[in-house]
């Protein structure tokens, strides 16, 4: 918790100070988990900024929330895993993504963030820990004009795990940037 | 060169990034059911023992030898108390490798209580005690992890009331286990 207020007060210094170019926004989508056999589809939702960092990328911090679903135990009457929630934030760097602007912007995704996975409270026994993990994936901007977009993307999680293995999940989702300072 | 690293390089680097990070989708957790016979207590022994083979379990085989953590270990059964009086039923387990216990006091002395608290009211008629609801009745879970792990472990099952021969049976029993491991 305490990370994740930090990070937020990074976020709101980096808006702040940073406010003649900058973008921040919300997005929300799918969380999919892979190769779980005991979780199933899920949702997902957060908040990002849009920072300029060199002419090739921007670096967009992000907070999100992703819940799966229950999954039937298979040959179990009444029998389901209980759906995780996964907490994350982290920094993302988007090669080719725009900081505002009209069109159609394709970019590639690279990031870090820490990842907390809590077991539904009714499930006591599976692992709560939070973990670093990274992520990669593809999306496009479409701008209508220089302060606002729509965005659509896909990314790939992987969490490597204490005891060795990982979780890994992926997430599609749409969103919404307003830029400021333009 | 510098054009052609300028142009291709980042894409390149992502999607070498992403091959790594599919290539790790090899592993992932796994959902391991046994069965665990059923049985009715009598007064006399009020315990019961069954040998639990995960390794007869095709889930398990195919990734025994790449196991890298148990993630949970849970129960689904049925119980049935036709007597007068409420019996309390625990959980206990041992090791694959040691000696097959003969008797409550020595169940209790030497494996690990892993489930506990099931208080059956009597004349409770097929209970059934759903996998998240035995979640709430497991402890010691570091030592059931462990021991699950070897793959064969020895499972005691302990009925402590008063009542009849045959009138506390236990029916479609099933551990259920998760795994983490490659594939």
């Amino acid at each position: 918790m305490k990370r994740i207020l930090l990070l937020l007060a990074v976020m709101l210094i980096a808006v702040s100070s940073l406010s003649a170019g900058v973008g921040v926004g919300a997005f929300g989508g799918l969380a999919i988990p892979l190769v779980q056999d005991d979780q199933d589809n899920g949702t997902a939702f957060g908040l990002k900024a849009r920072l300029k960092a060199i002419p090739l990328f921007v670096i967009e911090p992000y907070l999100s929330f992703a819940k799966y679903g229950d999954k039937a135990i298979e040959g179990l009457v009444g029998g389901e895993f209980k759906g995780s929630k996964v907490n994350s934030y982290g920094v993302d760097a988007l090669f080719g993504a725009p900081m505002g602007g009209p069109g159609l912007k394709p970019y590639f995704i690279l990031g870090a963030g820490f990842f907390s996975t809590k077991p539904d409270e009714t499930n006591k026994v599976a692992v709560d820990e939070t973990r670093l993990g990274f992520s990669g994936g593809f999306g496009f901007d479409i701008g209508f004009g220089p302060t606002f977009s729509l965005d659509a993307r896909g990314k790939l999680n992987v969490i490597p795990q204490k005891d060795g293995g990982s979780k890994k999940s992926a997430t599609l989702t749409a969103g919404v940037t307003l830029f400021l300072g333009k | 060169m510098k054009n052609i690293l300028k142009r291709f390089g980042i894409p390149a680097v992502i999607a070498a990034s992403l091959l790594v990070m599919v290539g790790c989708l090899v592993s992932g957790t796994f959902v391991v059911i046994a069965d665990i016979d059923s049985h009715c207590f009598t007064s006399a022994d009020k315990f019961y023992h069954y040998h639990i083979d995960l390794t007869t379990e095709s889930e398990w085989n195919d990734h025994k030898d790449k196991i890298d953590f148990i993630d949970a270990v849970g129960f689904d059964f049925y119980m049935t108390n036709d007597d007068s009086s409420d019996v309390t039923f625990s959980v206990w387990i041992e090791p694959h490798s040691a000696p097959i216990r003969t008797s409550v006091a020595d169940v209790e002395a030497n494996a690990k209580e892993v489930f506990t608290g099931l208080t059956l009211a009597a004349g409770a008629q097929d209970r059934h005690i759903t996998y998240g609801e035995s979640l709430g009745y497991i402890k010691n879970l570091t030592a059931l992890k462990g021991v699950v792990k070897d793959g064969q472990f020895n499972y005691y099952g302990l009925a402590a009331g008063t009542y009849t021969d045959n009138q506390v049976c236990w029916d479609s029993a099933k551990a259920v286990i998760t795994v983490s491991a490659g594939n």
